[in-house]
């Protein structure tokens, strides 16, 4: 099928069609289409529709820049970046992770960029069933405590409730300050996140290095805490 | 398979969450897109699609008591290396709680194979040839596709702008939707936006290329506008329909014997820019032809 068989060649080499099972007329095609507006316009709309769902589904991010870094950093994604999926949310997480990797110096940015993420997946994720946390008084000492996969903590330079109000209203941002403000973002969570304490991001930390409920230090209270919210398991 | 035609259900609108009742009473039924009620997740390469069970259980109660019929976007019928597996299942799940009335795709491709055997996805619908081998992929899947509901399978034509596109025995898009659908059996989803699109694009007389077309085989039109880009027609949905798309309206509804429903599209994100006020205005401008033109074939039919 000589227009799928263009698409590969395109994802795979991006540029030629050495290797295709194509006859003559089918390469002499695919190689006309080059510089044909039919063509540019293709692209036109792909891009469009992939910039309109992450414009929609990335807006905290987008927020944090300027109208040229933004533009600057959606075209350099859209450029960089196959399509990977018709749907708001795959397109919104890969142009969050290029930003990451892109790491814009702009205060806040990341910070709000991995926020943003977790946002993304604590909303994909299975609601909590009934019964998944156990009473402190059922927990046995070999119990692995994990991550739930679509839980994060991440650290903001301002208070969140400042920075948010000020991304969401389109005020000024606030300046960093020296000490973060953790942030939980978990399934469980109303509104799937909340400012947590210095105890609970500490406790979450070590859970993703792997821990048990013997490893605990007094802190059942903290893990109690964590569980409710969705943001860690135990196994 | 054999081409029965379906039952009659009148004019349409693409289910939306919340319609006002001044847009519901103004519909016979809703064109559900599942997709929409979808999440798509990769998982080791795989694409996993599940409904988001809220979305479907809103969209369910929303669209209880009326006919339902469905129009896909992610089947991706035309891909070489096999179709959207995934689209199937989440269909599967939609006709287990709510029988359709028919079901339709696009007649295009989004996915490919790449050479690492990963899957590409093109991010826009890409036209395929008007060729023996294209028919020979998709006549099978149509005809699958029919039979795997108990329903008819309406392919629905579509807006390229790729200039050219390769052709076999003389064919045109016309005649390759003529032969598909009598090889197939499946019906024909017309979509007078995008042939009006692709007959402005390319430069030819839709009036004479709908005068080819096998109109029997027509079962839904969709009526739609959009934008233009660098010349080019272009097949958004943003837009009230365009005068020269009813004129063709008006010219196939009375010759199409088993039109059984017109529905307007219009994007979700655009129905704020195009206003509910305008929505009605299309639907009761379409109900106006379905009552002068179907009412009529149906009584010619029946007589």
């Amino acid at each position: 099928m000589v227009t799928a068989r263009g698409v590969t060649a395109r994802g795979a080499a991006g540029a030629g069609f050495d290797g295709l099972a194509l006859t003559p007329e089918e390469r002499g095609w695919l190689e006309g289409l080059a510089g044909t507006p039919g063509l540019a316009v293709t692209r036109h709309i792909g891009h469009w529709w992939r910039e309109t769902k992450l414009r929609m589904a990335a807006r905290l991010t987008l927020a944090v820049l300027d109208v040229d870094a933004r533009e600057r950093l959606i075209q350099d994604y859209l450029e960089a970046t196959p399509c990977a999926s018709l749907f708001f949310i795959p397109e919104a997480l890969g142009f969050l992770d290029y930003t990451l990797l892109s790491a814009p110096e702009v205060p806040h940015v990341l910070d709000i960029a991995r926020f943003e993420r977790a946002l993304l997946l604590a909303r994909e994720a299975a609601p909590l069933p009934p019964g998944a946390t156990p009473p402190a008084e059922e927990w046995r000492p070999e119990w692995r405590i994990t991550p739930h996969p679509s839980a994060a903590a991440v650290a903001f330079a301002a208070p969140p409730t400042l920075l948010l109000g000020a991304l969401l209203g389109g005020g000024r941002l606030p300046a960093p300050q020296p000490e973060p403000t953790p942030v939980l973002i978990a399934p469980g969570l109303p509104h799937l996140w909340r400012p947590a304490t210095p105890h609970e991001a500490a406790l979450f930390s070590r859970a993703q290095q792997g821990l048990t409920v013997a490893d605990l230090h007094a802190e059942d209270e903290v893990l109690s805490a964590l569980l409710r919210a969705g943001a860690l398991l135990l196994a | 398979m054999r081409f029965v035609p379906p039952p009659k259900l009148g004019v349409g609108f693409t289910y939306q969450r919340g319609l006002p009742q001044a847009i519901r009473r103004l519909v016979n039924f809703y064109e559900v897109s599942p997709d929409v009620l979808c999440r798509e997740r990769v998982i080791g390469g795989e694409r996993v699609l599940s409904y988001h069970e809220d979305l479907l259980d809103e969209a369910l109660e929303a669209i209880a008591g009326r006919p339902v019929i469905v129009h896909g976007l992610g089947l991706s019928i035309g891909s070489a290396a096999g179709w959207n597996a995934g689209y199937l299942r989440i269909l599967d799940g939609l006709h287990a709680r709510c029988p359709f009335v028919w079901h339709s795709e696009h007649l295009a491709f989004l996915l490919a194979q790449g050479p690492d055997g990963r899957t590409l996805h093109t991010g826009v619908p890409l036209p395929l040839p008007f060729t023996e081998e294209a028919l020979d992929l998709l006549a099978p899947r149509a005809r699958a596709l029919g039979e795997r509901y108990g329903v008819p399978f309406l392919l629905e034509n579509f807006t390229y702008y790729l200039p050219g596109l390769p052709s076999d025995g003389g064919r045109d898009e016309v005649a390759f939707l003529n032969d598909l659908t009598e090889r197939s059996g499946c019906g024909l989803l017309l979509d007078l936006y995008n042939f009006y699109c692709n007959a402005v694009n390319f430069g030819f007389d839709p009036v004479e290329a709908l005068g080819r077309l096998k109109l029997e085989r027509v079962v839904e039109i969709h009526l739609a506008g959009g934008a233009v880009h660098d010349g080019f027609h272009m097949d958004v949905h943003s837009q009230v329909v365009p005068e020269p798309v009813w004129a063709l309206l008006d010219w196939v509804a009375p010759r199409a014997p088993n039109l059984a429903a017109i529905v307007y599209e219009v994007l979700e994100q655009a129905v704020p820019l195009v206003g509910y006020d305008a929505v009605g205005q299309q639907l009761e401008r379409a109900r106006a032809v379905w009552e002068r033109d179907c009412a009529r074939v149906e009584a010619y039919a029946l007589a």
